[in-house]
Order: C-alpha cells, then structure tokens, then sequence
C-alpha cells in the first residue's frame, strides 16, 4: 500500500493513502505524487517537514530516497487534490457509510491488521480490499486507528512492529531501498516493511455498555464452581486482586493437576459482567482446543472466540477469547484482563516476542493473571520484589497430597553405549535392577518412563519390550511423526508403557499411573521439568496416589530442589488444612 | 556485565556444541537440504516431461501438451522449461516470494535453479526478466522475475538485460480466462530504446506460465528485435489435465 505526502489547509504535513479522502473530510489540498510505501515516508520524518515550502519538500524528499537507494525515476511533484484524483468517488461514497464503519470499528477494536489480513476482512464486510482500505483510513482520521510500516528502521537496525523483534528479520533490496521483512512471526503470515499494519487506537471506541439480550454470561454462585477448599480460597485470592487498583500482575502458583484453570472462572466471570474483555492465553495449541468448551459450559450463553493456527480467521467480537500466544500478536490494547496458562512452557517461555506480544495485547490499565506449577525465577523474583501479586494453590481438587518422587541411586547404562546387541540385552546389574523396579510399578498401573533425549526412546521401547513381553511398550518424542497415535494409544490403556521426552511432562492425564525418570540428574532436567513430570502421577479422584521414580547414578542438586519443592508444596497445603485423603 | 558475558560464552559454547539444523523450505521438515527428497519428488518432478511450447508438466512420450499440438501455444519460444509443478507447498512458496515480501527465498533455491536450467536450456548471450508495468511496480516494490533473472545470472556467470518494458498496465493474467489472458497482453510490452541483442541466444525469466501468453508475447518482442532464439525458464507451471482424453490415451 502507498502513502503520500499531503497538506492540509493549515499547512500540516501528513501521509494518507488515500489524498481524495482527507480532501474530503480535512480539506487537505494537495498531494505528492507518486506514492511511497510509509516506512519510506517515516524515515524522511514527513511530519517534522511541516516548515518548508513545497519546493523544499520534494528536494529533500529526493535527498532522503537517493541515501536511501532508492529506484524511482519518476519525477517527485505536487499534485492538487480534486474531484479528478484517484479513489475520489469511492471515497465520497464510503464517507458516509456511518453503519458500515461501525461495523467495522466494532470488528477490529483491539486488533492489529496487517495488509495480507485485508483479503479476509473485506469478505466479512462483503467489500473489495480497496474499499476496506478506505474505511480504514476512514477510521484513521476519526481518530480511531493508525497506520504503522511492517518494519520500521530504528538507527541501524529494523524493529518489527506487530511483534517487537529486532533481532531476527531478512534485509534485501526492494525498488525502494534497503526492505526488511521479519522472520520471526512469519508463521502469521510474513510481513515486510513495504507493508503496513491497521492498529486500532485504546479507548477511543466505547465497547457497547449494554449488553444484548443473551450475551449476559450466567451468574454462578460458589457453589456452582464446585470448588474445593482451597480452590476456594485462591479464587477468593485472584477476586481481591481484580478488585485493587493498584495491582497489575498475578502469579497463581499451583500444583500439577490442581484445577488452577477453574479458579480463574469467578474473575472471568466478575470482567465480563463490567463488559470488559478477557483473553485467555496459552502457549500450546492443544490446551487452548481443551479450554474453549470449558469456558463455554461455565459461560454458556457468552460466546468464546478461539484463536490458534488451526482455526480459520474469525472477526467477530467478543468479550471472551481463547488464544494461542502466538496469536496475540494480532491484538492491540485489547482486553482488560489477560489469563496466561502453563507461562513457563514451550514455545512461550524465555520468548521475548511473545512477552512483548501479550504485554501489547493488554491495555495500559488492563491485569494479567500467570498460571503455573513450576515457575520461573524470574516471576518468583518479581513476587519477591512485590511487584507479583502470589496467590497458591497447594493441593489437588481429590485433597491428597502431590506423591513425593523417591530417588534411587542407580546408575542406567550410559547414553552412547549399546544396551542391545543382536537382539538381547547386555547384561548390566543396574540395567536389570531397574527392570525389577519397573515390574513393581507395572502392577499398580500404566507406567510414564521419562528419557532426556530422543534416541534413548527407541533404546528403551526394545528394552522395555525384551524385559515385558507381556506388557505393550509404546514410545513417543517431540517431532515423532505418530505422535498422536503412539500417545492416545497410551491414554486409551491400550499401552501399558510410553516411554518419552519431556514431551508429556504436561497437559496428559492418565487415569492410573506410575512414573519413572531415568537420567534423572541429566543436564537437560531442571528442577521444573523434574516437578511436571512427577506430577503426572495420582491425578485422578479415583486414583489420587502414586509412585514417581528419579532413578540416577547421583542425587543432583536439581532433583533434590525438586523434590523439596513437592514436599513444600504439600506441606503448605497440609497448612492450610486441604488436606483430608490421607 | 558477568552475566552478559557468560550469556556470550553460553552462545558460543551452543555454536560448538549443537550442528545447526535446518528445515525444508517446503515442507519445514528436518532436512539437510534446503528443498527435502520428498518436495523434490513431489513439485519438481524432475523425472516428467516438460511441453516443449508452454512448459506445462505433462505425461506420456509426446513432446507438446494437446493445446500446443493443437496450435495454441506460443509462437516465438523455441523450448520453455518449468522448474516445478505450480501446486500446494511449491505454490505457496512461490506466493510467499512474489507477494509476500520474501523475493530473497530466491537465493536459498539457486542451486535447484541453475541446475535445472542447465539441464533443460542451451548456454544463453543472456538473460531477460519479463518487466512488471511501473505501477504494479511501484506496488509491490520489486520484480519477482528479475530477482529470478539476477539470481541465474549471478550464479552462472551471464550478463543480465532488463531490456524489456510493460507499457499497458494490463488486468492481472490470474484474473483473467485462457481465452482473455492470451488477447490482455497484446502490445504489452516494448524494447527499451538503444537495446542490442541481435544474433543473441536468450533465456526469458519469469515466476510462472500457465498459458505462456505473457511470455509468447515478450518472445515476439525479442525476435523481432533480431534474437536468434529465446528460451524461457519458470519456477511453475501447470500439468496438462489427467482427463485430457488425448493424454489419457497415452496412459
């Protein structure tokens, strides 16, 4: 999309795409002609050129797109705007589709739309892209929104500006200078600085206040939720929280499998009832597919919006949406309230383009709640410097207390040497005396048997299979083509056994059972993916207790921490008095 | 500061450790390639014969799709050769490079490029991208097909001449039906004044054919300009129908 250089009436000095439209609604007069794409435009600081003659203006405008390098050969000259400029009659015609632009405002309050999102936004209007561009620039002289480059140059380098990077983007040479086009959130479509983005503008327009008929989510009472004890008690935490003027950012530090997700249903419910909007975040596409009809059961006549890579792109409002964080990256000063689950997960953990993403996504007056079992130091350093608002959440929903991983020094034979040799296991001690611990656990269970690294899966599958015939043995990784499979398999007890990478370490629950690390003092475990994967075990009301094995030749200090972690976890809910299974 | 520096040495230390590991342009799949063996085989079909007059991927032994045996094809061409099959993960590819700001995707596909042009043309005076009209120009802020050209010309050592130039800003070919696309781009295009290139053997670049009018027509800009022949080479093209009744014979 170009822009052009214009005047106003006063002698301001602006760019517009369309010079027809604000002749039309601000009088502007004339027009540089040919367009440039805005980021061009941006570095010659149009808007600082407010001083200087016309003449001077295409002269230094020259200057900036030679240093620039730039190829245009057309001559740079002024035009006067008039009924016989470009776009004139779509303009005059679009200018006074008041019903139109209000839909339109009511669609994008909050978004960030860049110019590839056009094509489908148009259709939802039942518009060509032309005439959606129109509106747009319709709305931004009203005040409502801004167009921004793609990419902007900053000193030296290029920041992008739908999702912060500044490190990660391609420069090449376009007809119009050095382009950049940004490689880090290329997965919603690539963006170059050729391009432009719609932002839509906080606070100018007033969310409707009355609700339609229908959309009231239902009032709950407590009782309703079906909370436990100390459910109740953190949710009543996060209410107060919602409630201090002050506050900005929660962190609820639960344990695995404690219904944490539940307890951010009360403050949901308090910010839709102001009608204020409320994403709920997470960094994984599958527990935002999971979470949706959760919310829709709870919020039955509120619609829920979802937002991930599979779901096709959705422009209707709403005051409740689920999103991936990668998603997020489309909004701007949406929501009020920001709910982020599983923040120390992949891909959202240690991203900084999500973290500026989801800082983005929030008003300036909006809160964010982080959920999360094992947090990261740098949140629990924020709580320290109270600038975190903590609320815990000790025990799970069924009140027995997290199993408390046992270690047992044992030393697994080492990665690189072969535990296999023409189909029969060598015979090291450690190897079968992990094998007797193993067939103790298969009696209580379906059994998680944890690997640090990708080609001990298979290792371990032959293994496992050669020392229980009887027992299925599946085994699964990261980028394991069936994955799927091989995992609902084991979901479905119809494995008795998967082994895995960290891949598992969250969001599976499985009805009855074990869990065993091996290499437990492996330099890839921290203490956060020792206390997941233990806490993959005695989720269930039915079967709330369990085993969890960290087997290693030596206690590291990590899965001492670990396990320190999980008996000060469950000595704080004994505490408190959730405790009632045992 | 210790902590930046041991944030270095941490880099340094990942640089050493970990061997880089890439994805398939196409697919994103682990691969050593920048195309992996299985997009290989699936888009560009190097083993499937090319319509010697418009490129098209077709099957069987004859050397022309049935539209060009039946005298439809261009004219002034002496072989035009495509790269790939102009479908799924080749087409969007091609789609992030002419209209989503990634013409340098280009450049990690040269060596599929030089090669397949190698093999399929005879060695060109040189090499001519098929000019964008300077509006869309001005639009999209770069010619796909003379990144294409200049990559070609780069990597095999041959001169690159943006001699030709579109003088009507004719309604997008994708826009248009077979019978409209081959009548939109008459007198489309002019020699730029002062060119020579009489005698000359040359490869005509563009991004995609489909019914080879945008590059008939440049063709017959050149050869009456005195080329002695024009070749053309594209990243995609399409496949002459399975139902074609003549093709299905073959089979």
């Amino acid at each position: 999309m170009l822009f052009y250089i214009l005047r106003d009436k006063d002698g301001g000095i602006y760019a517009s795409p369309f010079p027809a439209l604000d002749m039309l609604c601000n009088g502007a007069e004339a027009y540089v002609y040919p367009g440039l794409p805005l980021q061009v435009l941006n570095d010659f600081q149009c808007k600082e050129q407010g001083l200087l003659s016309e003449s001077e203006i295409i002269k230094k405008l020259a200057v900036s797109l030679r240093k620039n390098k730039c190829l245009l050969t057309e001559q740079l000259r002024w035009l006067k705007l008039n009924a016989f400029s470009p776009y004139y009659d779509d303009c005059l015609r679009f200018a006074r589709k008041e019903e139109l632009l209000n839909g339109l405002l009511t669609i994008i309050q909050g978004r960030q739309v860049t110019e590839n999102e056009f094509f489908s936004l148009a259709k939802v209007l039942k518009v060509s892209v032309t005439e959606l561009a129109i509106l747009l620039h319709l709305t931004v002289i009203k005040g409502y929104g801004e167009w921004v480059p793609g990419l902007s140059r900053r000193n030296n380098s290029w920041q992008c500006e739908r999702c912060g990077n500044k490190d990660c983007y391609q420069v090449w040479p376009s007809y119009y200078g050095h382009t950049a086009t940004c490689l880090s959130c290329k997965s919603l479509g690539p963006l170059s600085s050729l391009q432009v983005i719609y932002r839509s503008l906080e606070g100018t327009l007033q969310r409707e206040k009355e609700k339609k008929a229908g959309t009231t989510p239902s009032t709950l009472s407590e009782q309703d939720w079906q909370f436990t004890p100390a459910q109740c008690s953190a949710a009543a935490d996060l209410q107060l929280f919602a409630r201090d003027p002050v506050a900005k950012e929660a962190l609820v530090w639960a344990a695995c499998g404690a219904g944490k997700t539940e307890i951010t249903f009360p403050v949901i419910e308090q910010y839709l009832e102001q009608s204020q909007s409320v994403l709920y975040a997470a960094p994984r596409r599958d527990v935002v597919h999971d979470i949706q009809p959760r919310l829709e059961k709870y919020f039955n006549s509120c619609k829920v919006k979802v937002m991930s890579g599979l779901s096709p792109p959705d422009w209707t409002a709403c005051p409740l949406t689920v999103a991936t964080t990668h998603q997020v990256l489309k909004f701007s000063r949406a929501f009020d309230l920001i709910i982020l689950d599983e923040m120390d997960a992949y891909p959202y953990a240690g991203d900084q383009v999500l973290e500026y993403g989801l800082k983005q996504a929030l008003k300036r007056t909006g809160k964010i709640i982080y959920l999360s079992a094992t947090p990261s130091a740098s949140i629990l350093a924020k709580v320290g410097r109270q600038e975190c608002f903590l609320t815990r959440l000790p025990a799970r929903f069924h009140g027995y207390p997290l199993p408390v991983p046992e270690f047992l020094k044992l030393k697994p034979p080492k990665i690189s040497e072969p535990m296999i040799v023409e189909g029969r296991i060598l015979g090291s001690r450690s190897l079968l005396a992990i094998g007797d611990y193993l067939r103790k656990l298969l009696l209580d269970g379906q059994l998680f048997v944890f690997v640090p690294t990708v080609s001990l899966v298979n290792t371990w599958v032959q293994v496992l299979s050669l020392l229980f015939k009887d027992k299925k043995i599946t085994g699964s990784w990261g980028s394991d083509p069936d994955r799927k499979r091989n995992v609902a398999s084991f979901t479905s007890g119809k494995s008795d056994v998967i082994v895995c990478t960290s891949i598992l370490e969250r969001g599976i629950t499985v009805h009855k059972a074990q869990a065993v690390v091996l290499y437990a003092d492996h330099a890839l475990y921290d203490v956060r993916a020792l206390v997941q994967m233990a806490g993959r075990v005695g989720r269930t009301a039915a079967c709330p207790q369990g085993r969890v094995l960290f087997i290693a030749g030596k206690q590291s200090k990590e899965i001492t921490a670990a396990i320190k972690w999980i008996e000060d976890q469950n000595e704080l809910a004994a505490q408190g008095g959730f405790l009632h299974g045992r | 500061m210790v902590g930046k520096f041991f944030l270095q040495v941490k880099s340094i230390a990942e640089l050493l450790w970990y061997e880089e590991s890439k994805t398939c342009l196409l697919c994103s799949k682990q691969s050593l390639t920048t195309v992996c063996q299985d997009c290989r085989q699936l888009y560009f079909r190097p083993e499937q014969r090319r319509c010697l007059s418009c490129g098209k991927l077709i099957e069987g032994e004859a050397d022309r799709c049935q539209d060009c045996r039946d005298g439809n094809g261009p004219k002034f061409l002496s072989k035009v050769t495509a790269l790939g099959h102009y479908e799924g993960a080749w087409k969007q590819c091609i789609h992030n490079i002419k209209y989503k700001g990634q013409p340098y995707l280009l450049i990690s596909l040269a060596e599929y490029l030089t090669s397949w042009a190698v093999k399929q043309l005879p060695p060109p005076d040189s090499i001519v991208p098929v000019p964008l009209h300077a509006n869309r120009l001005a639009q999209r802020g770069f010619n796909q097909a003379e990144v294409l050209a200049s990559v070609l010309a780069g990597c095999l050592g041959i001169k690159l001449k943006d001699i030709l130039c579109r003088v009507r800003d004719t309604t997008p070919q994708s826009a248009l039906g077979r019978q409209e696309r081959l009548v939109n781009l008459r007198c489309a295009f002019m020699l730029k004044p002062g060119t020579q290139i009489k005698e000359e053997v040359i490869w005509l670049v563009d991004d995609i054919v489909t019914t080879a009018a945008t590059i008939g027509e440049c063709a017959a800009v050149l050869k009456k300009a005195g080329a002695q022949e024009v070749f053309a080479f594209c990243l995609g093209a399409g496949r002459e129908s399975p139902n074609n009744p003549d093709t299905a014979s073959i089979l």
